[in-house]
C-alpha cells in the first residue's frame, strides 16, 4: 500500500472528527512515515509497521472517545448510499446545501434588521421626544394664553360697553347674555325688514350700530378717564405677561441646560466604565494566563463600579416636571 | 510481551519520556520502541488523547530536514498524573512481587526446595 492510499484509507474513517483534526492526525502519520523513509525504510515497509487500519482508526476515535462501532456502521451506510443511489444522493446532497444555507442565513440578517431597524427607531422617537418636547410644552402653554388673551379681550369689551352704557343713562346689557338677547331681538327684527322688503342691513351690522349709538351718547371727560384706565389695565397687563413669559423661558432653558450637563456627566461616566471593563477583561485574562496583574484587575473593576454608579447618580439629576 | 500488559504501562513510559525533554512524534515512538515493543501507530492516538486531555501541550517547531515538527511538553497536570501513575504502578509491581514470591516459596517449601 502506498503512503497516500493509507492516508486517504485513514481519512475516510475519521470522517467523523473534525476537518482540522482530521488534518492534524493525517499530518502526524504522513511525517512518521516520511522519517521512516528517509531512515532507509521502504514506503511499503513503513505502512506496514502500523498494522491494520481498522484497528489504528479504532484507537484514534477511542482516544476523541467516539464509538468505533459508530464509524463503521456510518461506513456501511456510506457504501449502501453509493452503491444504490449515488448520483441522487449526490444531487440531493448538492441542493440541500444550496437551499438550506442561503436561506438560514437570509432568515438571520433578515431577523437581526428587523431587531435593529425596530431599536434604532425606538431610539430616534425617543431622542425626538426629548429634543422636542420644550416646544410642545410652549405651544401648549402659547394655545393657552391665546385663549386667555381672547377672554381677556371680550372682558375688557363688556366692561367697556358696561361703563358707556352707564354713562349714557341707559340701562344697557349687564352680562353677556343679555348683549346676545338684544342681538337676537335686533336679528329678528332685522329679518321681518328684510321679508317686509324695508331693510337690507344684517343684523350684526345693526349690532355695531347700536354700539355707535351708545358711543354717540358718551362723548365727554368720563369717556376719556374710562379709556385712559383701560389703556392702563392693558398696558400692565401686557408688562405682566411679559415678566411672566421671560421668567418661563428663563426656566426652560435653565432646564434644557441643566438636562444637557446631566446627560453629558451621564455619557462621559458609562465611556469610562466601559473602557476600564474593557481593561478587566484583558487584565483578567493575563491574570489568568499567570501574569502578577491581581491588584490591577481589582483595582479596574472598583473604576468598573465607580462608574457605573456615577451613571445610574447622574441620570437621578434629571430635572422633569411634575405631573400633579 | 502480552498486549494488554503494554497498554497498561504504555502511558507511564510516555509520560515519563516527555518529562526530562519536549518531543516530537516520531522520536518519541523511538524511545519508547526502546523500552517495549508496540505497535507504531497505536503511539499517536495516546498521545492525541493525552493531549486533550490538558497533560501534553503541542508546538511546532522549524526542522531543518523537513516541514515543522510538533513537539510535546508535559504540562503541570501531566506531572502530577505521571507521579500518580508511577505510585499505582510501584504499588501494583510491589504487590505482584510479593505474591509471586510468596507463593513461589511457598511451593518450593512444600515440596522442599530451597532458593
Amino acid at each position: 500500500m502506498k503512503k497516500q492510499e493509507f492516508l486517504d484509507e485513514l481519512k475516510r474513517y475519521l470522517k467523523v472528527l473534525q476537518d482540522e483534526e482530521q488534518e492534524d492526525i493525517i499530518d502526524e502519520y504522513s511525517q512518521h512515515i516520511e522519517m521512516k523513509m528517509a531512515n532507509g525504510l521502504s514506503e511499503e515497509e513503513a505502512i506496514k509497521d502500523f498494522g491494520s487500519i481498522h484497528a489504528l482508526a479504532g484507537e484514534i476515535l477511542e482516544a476523541y472517545h467516539v464509538k468505533p462501532e459508530y464509524e463503521q456502521e456510518n461506513q456501511k451506510k456510506m457504501i449502501r448510499q453509493t452503491t444504490c443511489s449515488d448520483s441522487t444522493a449526490k444531487e440531493q446532497e448538492g441542493n440541500n446545501r444550496l437551499d438550506g444555507r442561503p436561506r438560514q442565513v437570509w432568515m438571520f440578517f433578515k431577523s437581526v434588521g428587523r431587531h435593529s431597524s425596530h431599536l434604532a427607531g425606538v431610539c430616534i422617537s425617543r431622542m425626538l421626544w426629548f429634543l422636542v418636547m420644550p416646544f410642545r410644552k410652549g405651544r401648549h402653554l402659547w394655545g393657552r394664553w391665546r385663549i386667555k388673551q381672547q377672554e381677556a379681550d371680550q372682558e375688557a369689551a363688556w366692561a367697556e360697553m358696561e361703563e358707556n352704557e352707564k354713562i349714557a343713562g341707559n340701562a344697557g346689557p349687564r352680562n353677556g347674555e343679555e348683549i346676545d338677547h338684544i342681538l337676537i331681538e335686533e336679528g329678528i327684527q332685522q329679518t321681518e325688514g328684510t321679508l317686509t322688503g324695508t331693510s337690507g342691513v344684517k343684523p350684526l351690522r345693526k349690532a355695531g350700530r347700536w354700539k355707535a349709538r351708545g358711543e354717540k351718547g358718551s362723548r365727554g371727560l368720563p369717556v376719556i378717564i374710562g379709556a385712559c384706565k383701560q389703556s392702563g389695565r392693558t398696558i400692565f397687563r401686557g408688562i405682566h405677561r411679559m415678566i411672566h413669559w421671560s421668567v418661563t423661558a428663563g426656566l426652560w432653558c435653565c432646564r434644557i441646560a441643566w438636562n444637557c450637563c446631566v446627560l453629558l456627566a451621564s455619557a462621559c461616566s458609562i465611556c469610562a466604565g466601559l473602557v476600564f471593563l474593557f481593561l478587566l477583561g484583558t487584565l483578567t485574562v493575563l491574570w489568568a494566563q499567570g501574569y502578577p496583574l491581581a491588584g490591577i484587575v481589582i483595582g479596574c473593576l472598583g473604576a468598573v463600579l465607580c462608574f457605573s454608579s456615577l451613571a445610574v447618580l447622574s441620570c437621578t439629576f434629571f430635572w422633569r416636571k411634575h405631573h400633579e | 510481551m502480552n498486549a494488554q500488559l503494554k497498554k497498561g504501562v504504555l502511558e507511564l513510559i510516555v509520560l515519563e519520556s516527555v518529562r526530562k525533554r519536549d518531543m516530537y512524534g516520531y522520536e518519541l515512538v523511538e524511545e519508547v520502541s526502546k523500552v517495549i515493543d508496540v505497535n507504531e501507530g497505536t503511539i499517536y492516538p495516546l498521545l492525541k488523547r493525552l493531549t486533550n486531555e490538558h497533560y501534553f501541550e503541542t508546538y511546532l517547531r522549524e526542522s531543518k530536514e523537513g516541514p515543522p515538527r510538533k513537539y510535546y511538553h508535559l504540562t503541570a497536570a501531566g506531572v502530577l498524573y505521571r507521579d500518580a501513575l508511577e505510585e499505582e504502578w510501584m504499588e501494583l509491581q510491589a504487590r505482584v512481587c510479593g505474591f509471586l514470591m510468596e507463593k513461589n516459596g511457598g511451593s518450593d517449601e512444600e515440596t522442599g526446595v530451597f532458593r
